[in-house]
């Protein structure tokens, strides 16, 4: 790259591609330290029992078995981030068939599976709380002591009354929204050890490793500085590795045995102890005038988050910010259940929320534009909010709004134009159509407080040293900090290097969810360089005597007062020297206002946007779909690395369309039928559309060089444009997702477009 | 819970009387041949552990022939090759078909077809074609060599005619006729590498849009592959015009028995074998022109 070439916006190529791509990378489950325990967990054998006794005689004395562990070797027994209310090692009671009762440690894996077997448990098995309409009930049975309720919000915005009596069109459904599973490539794994001073060392797949420390510290009853965690590459998270998974569990037997231990789950075993997808019904009247304008939205959301609440009330106020879509909506009654039940749990995965109600709200809209006779793009862009805009809660959208833009790029792409044009289709029982849908989300956590920090370095060879705890979850974060930095410091990338979730070296950058990261990161970066500039001010007053007016940052290296160039190698010394340090912290905060009542970080000031458009191929004698081009529009504030961008868009758009079409966990009584990748679907290189990719690049003022987040703002729409797609080839309107080609046989069936082409000889039954 | 397997011997012979030798050992080997199914049925504890005997790179059970009218497939062909298989194409394209939607590319190229067979599973891709091709297996022992028609060997849901100290050696196929044109279609719940909710397998002999004969097979949707006669009498002698391919496909119906299961109800797999008999005749059909 040529010395005036900017970064920002360089398709660079990661720096940890070819490792990656040549299987050198270590990620945690790759890792076996020298003389480690094998750990293995024993889960609960039913959705809902009482646990009468454990009897782990026969386990200890297995051979090889080194330690069992159960509720009584926790010290503090309940974990959590909003409720510590998930127990390390199930003492009264098991909530969910994932729930884990027991660890057993060992010399071979061999031992620990055994010896897992040989631990009795005596269950009072109790009846299963699977329905979460029937869970509200007050005669249910109570997963928790509390009640089945995890958290209940009720808001109301303008006169929906009078918006409905004035309404020409009122549009009403039932949308059902299904468990959808991470499936990440790396299950949940890590290992542990104690240090050369006594510390326990955790090195894990998380997302967050200053929060994994706190909540270890806090099972462990210790101080958090007896913890380190340490995130290395990770094999994919989506959310899946927001909450603790192995951790507690890992540095419990360390702590224990004083032996290094190694604990990765099979596929099984994460496919159920893991967390999910909240699966949803949400309810919703919305009025609209005959000119296409939408009045007002009645909304009832219940999200079922299983056994525990994990994220799941922080998931819950997502549903709600977000439910009425990127539209002027001037009245809203919304009543919000987030409801215990013994499916297991629940938590974060791309979208925290958000897809289950944009399905519902999409899927609104496109019928009240089928009832008017609007083109459904039109219809979105009639009401589609703009910046400055009082959103419907009361709130000003402060951040860059890009949803009109990219409805009008949609509007005007040839999948648009064109989609009615007559293509002919191989074969009479095939239909084909074209579906748009928008998204919104909020990035950042929104009103509650979000801080993070950075530290850069400088070392004596003029080369950059980034420190933060942001993780590398495939996502690319880790090149697109080193880009920014290159930028700001104006070296070349390959001089930055990049030090990353460890609590003992980076700095807390806080959580890496909620596609925040590059826009916390990037601004602390921001502030880390100016706190630079001033040390090099201090540097100069101290040997000079007097304060220089400017410092910037050039190729050749800090221009002081626009004459004296100081290459950064010599800076570097010259700080060393004078007692400076050569490390710099920044540190920046999200702004925020006051979160509405009865809500936890309603409102986000900062928002992503985008429209999915979705061409389908409906297979009316079988209820197949198929998906054979998608395109996103993005509004990706500035790109930093295009690379990465495309990737998140498109690994989004066919996560999307598992989520629309094909994954489907069947829970019957709690238990999990779909425990492996062979009933457990999910899309396959073949499913995969042509996907093409377009940002709008509107500048966000806020963010480190005009970027915001992009991270899920993939997915939120594509399952919701694709259905409408489908309602348009097929004229049904389905309302439940995964639409499985059974699912929308029968529905095709009961429109009676397979008797139509089965005529009078085929008919059935 | 995974079962370890790190207790397992496995044993490499280096031709298949080694391989006869020890079956008859009496010392309860399985053999493996691609693993595709065995190793996960292992793990997963569906399967009793016990020693095995690797018989996957025996090369003299692993080739494709034509003689005299018949396709001889050794039992350790792959589906790649199988795929990929000039003679296959060519004299039973079917199965060719059936060939290359087993699994993924990776699947293809362990998987054997002597495995898909003796796994026995309802839904394997491979026996629908099998079935229409009227395939006989070849059976050796130390006690010499039986053959038997396909639909002879099967006798239940995983009950096979093999015994003690056997080895499917080779399965042998007719060729497709001069007149015969045929399809195998398949029912997965994602187009790459899905288990098939129905499979099947149809070979028309026409004279012109005529129907002399017909020969329709069915998987998954009974607890084996079954022929589908009642549809294939309703063909025979007929044209193939829209109500007399609706009314075929329905017959279909007389022969299968399907459950429900967690990759679908009994009844949509009723619905699907009739609609895909149909889809299949019809794009039979219009390549002869008859639509
Ligand atoms: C991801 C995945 C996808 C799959 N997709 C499909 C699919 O789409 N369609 C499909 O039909 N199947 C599918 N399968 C199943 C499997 O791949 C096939 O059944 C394959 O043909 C099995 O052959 P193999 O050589 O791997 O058999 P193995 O697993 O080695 O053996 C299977 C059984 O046959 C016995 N055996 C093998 N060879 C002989 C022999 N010569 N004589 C006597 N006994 C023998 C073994 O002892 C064992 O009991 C899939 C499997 C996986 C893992």
């Amino acid at each position: 790259m040529s010395s005036m070439a900017s970064y920002v916006g360089a398709p660079v190529v990661r720096r940890d591609a070819f490792e990656k791509a040549t299987g050198t990378a270590n990620y945690a489950s790759d890792l076996f330290p020298d003389g480690f325990l094998w750990v293995s967990v024993l889960r609960s054998r039913y959705p809902h029992a009482l646990i009468k006794g454990i009897d782990a005689r026969r386990a200890r004395s297995h051979p090889g078995v080194v330690a069992v562990l159960t509720h009584e070797d926790v010290p503090v027994n309940r974990f959590g981030v909003f409720a510590k209310d998930r127990p390390v090692l199930c003492d009264d009671k098991v909530r969910y068939i994932g729930d884990p009762v027991a660890l057993v440690a060992a010399e071979t894996r061999e031992a620990a599976l055994e010896a897992v077997k040989l631990i009795d448990v005596d269950y009072e098995p109790l009846p299963a709380v699977t329905d979460p309409i029937a869970a509200l009930r007050a005669d249910s049975p109570r997963v928790h002591e509390s009640g089945n309720i995890c958290r209940q919000t009720s808001l109301r915005f303008g006169d929906v009354e009078e918006a409905f009596a004035r309404a020409d069109i009122v549009v009403e459904g039932t949308y059902t929204t299904g468990t959808q599973i991470h499936a990440f490539l790396e299950t949940e794994a890590g290992i542990s050890y104690l240090d050369e001073k006594g510390r326990i060392v955790v090195v894990a797949g998380g997302q967050s490793p200053h929060r994994d420390r706190a909540e270890i510290a806090h099972a462990l009853n210790v101080p958090a500085e007896q913890v380190r965690v340490i995130t290395p590459y990770v094999g994919g998270a989506f959310g899946g590795k927001d909450d603790v998974t192995v951790q507690i569990h890992l540095a419990l037997v360390t702590a224990k045995t004083g032996r290094p231990a190694r604990l990765v789950l099979s596929r099984e075993e994460s496919m159920i102890s893991g967390t999910k997808r909240h699966p949803a019904i949400i309810k919703m009247r919305t009025a609209a005038s005959r000119d296409g304008r939408l009045l007002a939205n009645e909304v009832e959301i219940i999200y079922d988050t299983g056994a525990y609440a994990a994220l799941g009330p922080a998931v819950l106020d997502v549903a709600i910010e977000n439910c009425n879509g990127p539209y002027r909506v001037s009245s809203a009654r919304i009543d919000a259940y987030l409801v215990y039940t013994n499916n297991m749990v629940a938590s974060a995965f791309r979208g925290f929320g958000a897809p289950q109600v944009m399905f519902a709200m999409e899927r609104q809209v496109d019928r009240i534009a089928r009832r008017i006779g609007i083109d459904p793009i039109e219809l979105r862009m009639i009401n589609a909010i703009r910046k400055g805009d009082i959103y419907v809660f009361g709130n000003k959208m402060e951040g860059s709004v890009g949803i009109y833009e990219c409805l009008k790029v949609a509007m005007d792409h040839p999948i648009w134009r064109d989609r009615r044009k007559d293509g002919t289709l191989e074969y009479p029982w095939l239909r084909r159509g074209v579906g748009v849908a928008a998204g919104m989300k909020g990035y950042t956590i929104g009103a509650l407080p979000d801080r993070g920090s950075v530290s850069v370095e400088l070392k004596r060879d003029g080369s950059v040293v980034v420190g933060g705890s942001f993780t590398e979850i495939g996502q690319g974060v880790v090149e697109s900090v080193a880009q920014l930095a290159a930028e700001l410091l104006k070296v070349p990338v390959e001089r930055v290097q990049v030090l990353f979730a460890d609590t003992e070296r980076s700095p807390d950058t806080s959580v890496t969810s909620a596609s925040r990261q590059l826009f916390l990161a990037g601004n602390a970066l921001r502030k880390a360089v100016v706190a630079l500039t001033e040390r090099v001010k201090d540097l100069v007053e101290l040997e000079t005597g007097g304060r220089p007016t400017s410092v910037t940052f050039t190729e050749k290296g800090v221009l002081v007062n626009s004459n004296e160039v100081m290459p950064l190698n010599e800076l570097a010394e010259r700080l060393e020297l004078r007692g400076f340090g050569r490390m710099v912290i920044g540190t920046y905060e999200v702004p925020k206002v006051e979160p509405i009542a009865g809500t936890l970080e309603i409102p986000h000031l900062f928002f992503m946007f985008g429209v999915t458009m979705a061409e389908v191929i409906v297979n009316v004698l079988t209820g197949t779909v198929t998906v054979p081009r998608v395109v996103a529009v993005i509004d990706a504030g500035r790109v930093i690395n295009p690379i990465n961008f495309t990737g998140q868009i498109e690994g989004a758009v066919v996560q999307g369309l598992g989520y629309a079409l094909i994954e489907e966990a069947k829970i019957v009584g709690g238990y999990l039928q779909t425990k492996d990748l062979s009933t457990y679907l999910i899309p396959s290189s073949k499913d995969a559309p042509t996907i093409e990719v377009i940002p709008v690049e509107t500048f966000e003022e806020e963010g480190p060089f005009g970027a915001k987040g992009i991270g899920e703002v993939g997915i939120l729409s594509v399952a919701p444009a694709i259905v409408n797609a489908v309602a348009e080839a097929c004229g049904v309107e389905p309302t439940s997702i995964p639409l499985t080609p059974e699912k929308l046989y029968w529905l095709l069936k009961e429109g009676g477009l397979v008797d139509r082409l089965r005529g009078n000889e085929g008919r059935i039954g | 819970m995974e079962v370890p397997l790190h207790d397992v011997d496995v044993l490499v012979p280096k031709d298949v009387t080694e391989v006869l030798r020890l079956l008859s050992s009496r010392r309860g080997f399985k053999l493996l041949a691609g693993g595709t199914d065995l190793l996960v049925q292992l793990r997963s504890g569906a399967v009793p552990k016990s020693d095995l005997i690797d018989i996957s790179g025996l090369r003299e059970l692993r080739y494709v022939k034509r003689s005299n009218g018949h396709i001889a497939i050794g039992a350790l062909t792959t589906f790649s090759e199988i795929a990929e298989s000039e003679i296959v194409k060519r004299y039973a394209p079917i199965l060719a078909e059936a060939a290359e939607t087993i699994g993924s590319v990776q699947i293809m190229n362990k998987g054997t077809i002597g495995g898909n067979i003796i796994n026995a599973s309802p839904a394997a891709d491979s026996l629908p074609p099998l079935y229409v091709l009227d395939a006989e297996l070849k059976l050796i022992s130390l006690n010499g060599t039986r053959i038997m028609g396909i639909s002879d060997f099967y006798k239940g849901y995983k009950m096979l005619e093999i015994r003690p100290g056997e080895l499917l050696a080779e399965v042998k196929l007719r060729a497709m006729g001069a007149g015969e044109v045929g399809h195998f279609f398949k029912h997965g719940l994602r187009q790459g590498d899905a288990i098939s909710v129905v499979n099947g397998a149809v070979i028309l002999d026409l004279d012109g849009d005529k129907v002399r004969n017909a020969a329709i097979a069915l998987g998954a949707v009974a607890p084996t592959v079954v022929r589908a006669p009642e549809a294939e009498k309703v063909l025979k002698g007929k044209k193939l015009r829209e109500d007399v391919m609706w009314e075929a496909s329905r017959a279909v119906l007389k022969s299968i028995s399907p459950i429900d299961d967690v990759r679908g109800s009994a009844a949509y797999r009723r619905e699907m074998s009739v609609n895909y008999l149909y889809m299949t005749l019809w794009r039979l059909a219009k390549e002869v022109g008859a639509v």
